[in-house]
């Protein structure tokens, strides 16, 4: 009797590794032998030989789609070897090379194609990063605050979370403002907070707002901080964000 | 892998505020409204609890 929670189906990704080879062998096997067994019927009258030569055939189809398979995958991963050494030559410094040196760094980070290198990826993200990067410098700044490819580091973090925050990326924004409200990997600073926060507020609370997080964002967070801002540096904080936006509106960053 | 909508929906929803663009938000949210059509209010509410949930702990880690 079927229990209430059974499937119909056999879940695959469930199962061992020995459970898959007996599946495997089993249906594979059925098939042989059922693809055998109508073609020995089917050629019988054209002799024994025909019947070889069909399975002849058969061996070879699977074994080009094999070898095809294998084709593709080598010159995939030979033409992220390109890419990455074309990027990574001095005669190519541009922003083009910067954008390459950020995905292919993404792909060794999140093991895309490639074995997971968080080493690879940290020295990609450095190269994109210094040639500016924004989006590598956030990638960079994480690595350093987690430690991954790279020794930790929050001051360093904090380094290239600035230099992304600068350019008007709203995540290092967002990330800025809440080291600055806890004191990590620098001196606890609420105006800092605040104005980071607002910043960042401008572009990540609409998206929230379409979310399960709505209200929860850097909006909510900035105005936590606001409780510890007199009024002088309220209306100060208020007229540098202004002039900021402004000023980074002419930019499409 | 089994199906699992509250699944989806989780991931869909962090996904779309994950996004740096309203107007990407936007196409990954309606991924994710298409999933919560397929599940109970109590469902729906407990997936977005556990988004909420996510995002704190996510937070807090990075102190």
């Amino acid at each position: 009797m079927l229990s209430k929670n059974a499937k119909p189906w056999i879940d695959v990704y469930a199962l061992t590794g020995k459970q898959k080879c007996r599946m495997a062998i089993s249906i594979f096997g059925t098939a042989f032998l059922v693809f055998f067994g109508v073609g020995f019927l089917i050629f019988r009258p054209h002799g024994i030989r025909a019947v070889l030569w069909l399975a002849v055939d058969v061996l070879v189809f699977f074994a080009v789609s094999f070898a095809l398979g294998e084709m593709v995958r080598f010159l995939r991963r030979k033409l992220l070897e390109w890419t990455e050494r074309m990027a990574l030559s001095a005669s190519t410094q541009s922003e083009e090379s910067a954008d390459a040196l950020y995905f292919i760094g993404k792909r060794h980070r999140s093991a895309d194609g490639v074995p997971q290198d968080y080493e690879k990826a940290a020295f990609l993200f450095r190269r994109a990063a210094e040639l500016g990067d924004a989006r590598a410098q956030l990638e960079l700044g994480n690595l350093y605050s987690e430690g991954k490819g790279v020794s930790q580091d929050y001051a360093l973090a904090v380094v290239w979370y600035r230099k992304a925050a600068e350019q008007g990326n709203s995540w290092a924004q967002y990330i800025l403002g809440d080291l600055y409200e806890k004191g990590n990997g620098l001196s606890q600073d609420y105006v800092e907070a605040y104005f980071w926060y607002s910043l960042a507020s401008i572009k990540i609370d609409p998206v929230f707002a379409q979310t399960s997080l709505a209200g929860k964002g850097p909006k909510k967070h900035r105005d936590d901080v606001e409780t510890h801002l007199s009024p002088t540096e309220l209306t100060y904080q208020q007229e540098r964000i202004r002039k900021w936006s402004e000023a980074h509106q002419a930019k499409p960053q | 892998m089994p199906r699992d909508y509250a699944e989806a929906y989780f991931w869909y929803d962090l996904a779309a505020a994950g996004e740096q663009d309203a107007s990407d938000s936007k196409q990954v949210a309606k991924y994710r409204d298409e999933a919560a059509s397929h599940l109970t209010a109590a469902d729906l509410s407990h997936a977005q609890e556990r988004v909420r949930k996510w995002f704190e702990e996510h937070q807090a880690k990075s102190q």
